[in-house]
This record gives structure tokens, sequence and C-alpha cells, in this order.
């Protein structure tokens, strides 16, 4: 629906200039708050980050980029990074997977009253606060008194250090934090598991596809939208993780579950060099920001190709789309993007001509 | 979408130079702005179709009229979205109280039970075990009575 103007009935200029003012009058309580909270800090950031001193110090001194070549010739600084990068490759590639598999088996039609229970049940941790979480997992993972521990070794398996070991410290907070979150992305994958038309489906049981492939090919594609945003967001709220590491194990053993964050904050507000802290703020900000351009370069190709306005063939099916595909979006894109016609043409059983929304 | 945790020992600083930090507005005032509320309502608005507005307009209701008792009523399921997930949110948030306060005084109840453990060398399993439940009751029960509209917010929050 395009939008009419509204018949102006004095159709005066200054009516047009109030009606105009208006809208920004509207939006400046929230545009004031954001520029001074989110977008003044970044670039004080960035100029804070070539300028030495501390977080009491009054005068500070230009530096230019001493404070970037400082950290990257410092190891522990690389390990940090190092550290980051594989708590986030962990905890996306593994809460990916986990929330995929889990969203395909509730979307079932077998087993629809446990499906409810299910969902409701796996996504409860992503609303606990990560506090509870870490005080559970602090007493589940103990090397002494630890629940996980006193199970292995009843079944005679031999026990795991968790926490107390470098080798085995990041890969115990992965652990968590996958459980915290797997919730959250099966109930989005779900969600758009919901929004894939039944039609492509009946196609491809018409044409006898395996399921593999169904999966593969259908299935996949069709939630890859959703997959991609999780994906990106999973993996800038993982690069961000604090709690875990000031709640269980202060950046330690031996430096092994120090990340970027936790690193900006002992700088700052443990040894107070602000200069420092400025310049590992501008390195989180450069891995966000490439993250963010990337999530949005690809938005605009967020369907397959094969699903987009005009003719083409998907696995066996010809189609003919009239409008573009959007099943991921939920009935808000849909109704943008007016009536919603999809007309599947299925070589058995000639032209299907579905409606959906 | 560029995250807080980028820019908070800055955001710290402003607060600090606007000699704030004694205060609740550390925890309140970088949240009022919500990009993600802003954007969910206005597709709920974009929704409400024109000739609605039109005729309120042909019947002489003022502009402020025409948002409170027609574009909010018609927006509730939005109000409830923000409102649930900035709560849950806000309740369970750990990492911003605790480099906003200075003092016990201004420390909310997630910074309050985390500090529990860190009174002396053994961990007082049982008192932060309470301290817990205190922190996650409110949650659990919203969740019990509204564990639809609770996941539904969730599901939004994902479409943006």
């Amino acid at each position: 629906m395009t939008k009419q103007p509204v018949p102006n009935k004095k159709g005066n200029a200054v009516h047009t200039l109030l009606g105009w003012l208006k809208g920004y009058v509207l939006i400046a309580p929230a545009i004031i708050l954001l520029c001074i909270f989110t977008i003044y800090p970044i670039f004080w950031q960035i100029q804070s980050s070539l300028y030495d001193g501390s977080l009491l110090s009054k005068k500070r001194n230009f530096v230019g980029l001493q404070n970037f070549a400082n950290l990257f010739a410092n190891p522990d600084f690389g390990q940090t990074v190092g550290n980051t990068i594989f708590y986030s490759v962990g905890v996306v590639i593994i809460t990916i997977v986990l929330s995929t598999l889990a969203a395909v088996w509730l979307n079932g039609e077998a087993q629809k009253r446990l499906n409810g229970l299910t969902l409701a049940a796996i996504f409860t941790p992503h609303i606990i606060s990560l506090v509870s979480v870490t005080t559970i997992f602090l007493w589940l993972l103990d090397p002494q008194i630890g629940a996980i521990n006193y199970l292995l070794k009843s079944v005679g398996l031999p026990t795991c250090p968790f926490l107390a070991s470098s080798k085995t410290s990041m890969f115990a907070l992965v652990l968590m934090m996958v459980w915290k979150g797997t919730g959250y992305y099966t109930l989005l994958t779900v969600a758009a598991l919901q929004g894939v038309p039944k039609d492509i489906y009946e196609a491809a049981s018409i044409d006898d596809t395996p399921g593999w492939r169904v999966f593969f090919q259908i299935t996949l594609p069709m939630i890859s939208p959703t997959l991609f945003f999780s994906t990106i967001v999973c993996t800038i709220n993982s690069f961000q993780v604090f709690e875990p590491i000031n709640l269980m194990t202060l950046g330690g053993p031996a430096n092994s579950t120090n990340t970027l964050v936790y690193q900006i904050y002992s700088d700052a507000f443990k040894y107070l060099k602000l200069g420092q802290a400025s310049a590992e703020g501008v390195v989180l900000l450069v891995f966000v920001l490439v993250l963010t351009v990337i999530y949005f370069a690809f938005l605009g190709k967020k369907v397959p190709l094969s699903m987009r306005k005009g003719e083409g063939h998907y696995g066996k099916s010809k189609y003919r789309a009239d409008s573009a595909l959007y099943p991921q979006r939920g009935e808000h894109r849909l109704q943008a993007a007016g009536d919603f016609h999809c007309s599947l043409s299925v070589p058995v059983d000639g032209l299907h001509r579905v409606q959906t929304l | 979408m560029i995250p807080q945790q980028v820019t908070f020992v800055l955001v710290y600083l402003i607060f600090s130079k606007a000699k704030m930090l004694q205060s609740y507005w550390p925890q309140i005032l970088p949240f009022i702005a919500n990009a993600f509320g802003i954007f969910l309502l206005r597709q709920y608005f974009l929704q409400i179709p024109e000739e609605i507005i039109e005729a309120a307009r042909m019947d002489n209701a003022s502009e402020p009229k025409i948002i409170f008792s027609i574009m909010i009523p018609m927006a509730k399921t939005a109000l409830l979205t923000i409102g649930l997930l900035s709560f849950i949110s806000l309740w369970n948030s750990y990492f911003w109280p605790l480099i906003m306060t200075t003092k016990n005084t201004y420390r909310p109840l997630a910074v309050g039970v985390a500090m529990l453990k860190n009174v002396d060398s053994a961990i007082p399993w049982h008192m932060l075990m309470a301290g817990n439940l205190f922190l996650t009751c409110p949650i659990l029960i919203a969740y019990a009575f509204a564990n639809k509209q609770i996941r539904k917010a969730f599901v939004y929050s994902g479409i943006k």
C-alpha cells in the first residue's frame, strides 16, 4: 500500500512547516540520547586511543599510534584476541548447528504436544541472568565437589579439571554459553521454518525427493536468511563476552580465558590505563564493524537466488514467483511487499497457483 | 548495532565528568532510547490504515489525541514486546551496573548476588544459591504465566 499524502486543508507554508517540524520534535529525545551514549563515545574512543594517560589524569599527551604499537607488540594481547576468536568460533558453530537440528526436530508433526514444552524448556536458560547461570556452572564444574565430575567418577571415567586448567577452561565456558544460547536461536529457527510455504514441500514429495535432499536443498536455503542473521548476531554477542570471565575465571588460569572486553575492563578500571583501554576498544570496534558491514552487505541478498522474483528452477521443480519470496521475514515484510503470490509449476500435476501469507 | 561493550569506558567518563556516578542515572539514561523499540513501533504504525487517521482528522481530533487514542492502543502488542524484552534484559544485567556503580546504594540485585562470592576465599554456596533464587524467581514466574508472549517477543527481537 502506498502512502497517500494527507490533504492539507489550509495548505499554507506555515502549516506544512509545522507538520514537518512535528516529526523531528517527536524523534528528537531518542536521537539526542543515541548521539550522546552511542555515537559520541565512538568518536571520543578513537580520539582517546591516540593519547596516553590514566583514567585519573587531567592532562593527556598525544602519542599517535603508540598505544596500538604497544598492543600488537604484546604477546598477551595476541593471546587475548586469539582467545576471543576461539571462544566466538566455538560458541557460534556449536550453537547454530545444535539449534538448527533442534528446530528441525521441533518443527516435526509427530510429537506436537511435546514440542511446545520442549521449546519452552530449552529456551529458559536464555532469560536467566548470567549471574545465576555462572553460579550453577561454577558448582557443576567444580573439580572437587562438582556434579559433573561426580557423575564421571561414578561411571568410572577420568575426571576433568574444567576451569582449573588452562587447557580446558575456555572449552568449559564455550559449553556453558552454548547451553545458555541454543534455546534462543532454536526459537528463531522454528519461527523461520513455520514461514516456509508448505507447497514447496508438497512439490518435493511429488518428486519423491529423498529426505536429506529436502533438508539441504529446500529447508536450509529457505531458512538461510535466519541462519545468517543468527550467525552474525551470535558472533557479535560472543565477541563481547565479559560476564562469565569476570564471574568465573578472572581471565585465568594463565591468561587462558582473557577476552577483549575483559581486557578493556581490567586495563581501564584495575590498571587505569585509559589510552591502552581505548586502543583495545578500537580493535573491538573494528571487529564489530566488519561483522555489521558483512551483515548489511548480504541483507539485500537474503533469499537464495533461485527463490527470487521471476522464473527459475528449484531442485527438480520449476517455479514462477510474481514477487520475491520472503519466508523468513514474518508477517511484516510480507505485508510491506504487497500481495504475496507464488506460483509453483510442478512437472507431475501441472500448475499450482497458491497465495501464501 | 554498536554494542555497549565497545564504548563503556568512555560512557563511564561522560557520567564521571557530569558528576552523575553517585546516582541511578548511568543505569537509566543510556537505555531510554531503544533503537529496536523505535523500529518495532514504526512497523506497527505503518500498518495502521491511513483512512482511520484521516477520519479522525475529519472529526477535528487533535494530533496528540490521534496518537494516544488511535496509534498507541493499536500498537499494544509492540509496546508489550518492548516492555518484556527491556524488563528481562535490564533485570538480568550485570555488566553495565557493575561498571557504572561504585557504591552499594545504587547497585542492583544481580551485582549484589555476584558480590556474595567475594566475601572470603571459600564460596558461601548456601548464601549464593539463596541470592540467585531471588534473582531468578521474578523472571521464572513471569515466564510461567506468559511464556507464549515472552517467546513471541524474543522472536520479534530476531527480525531486526
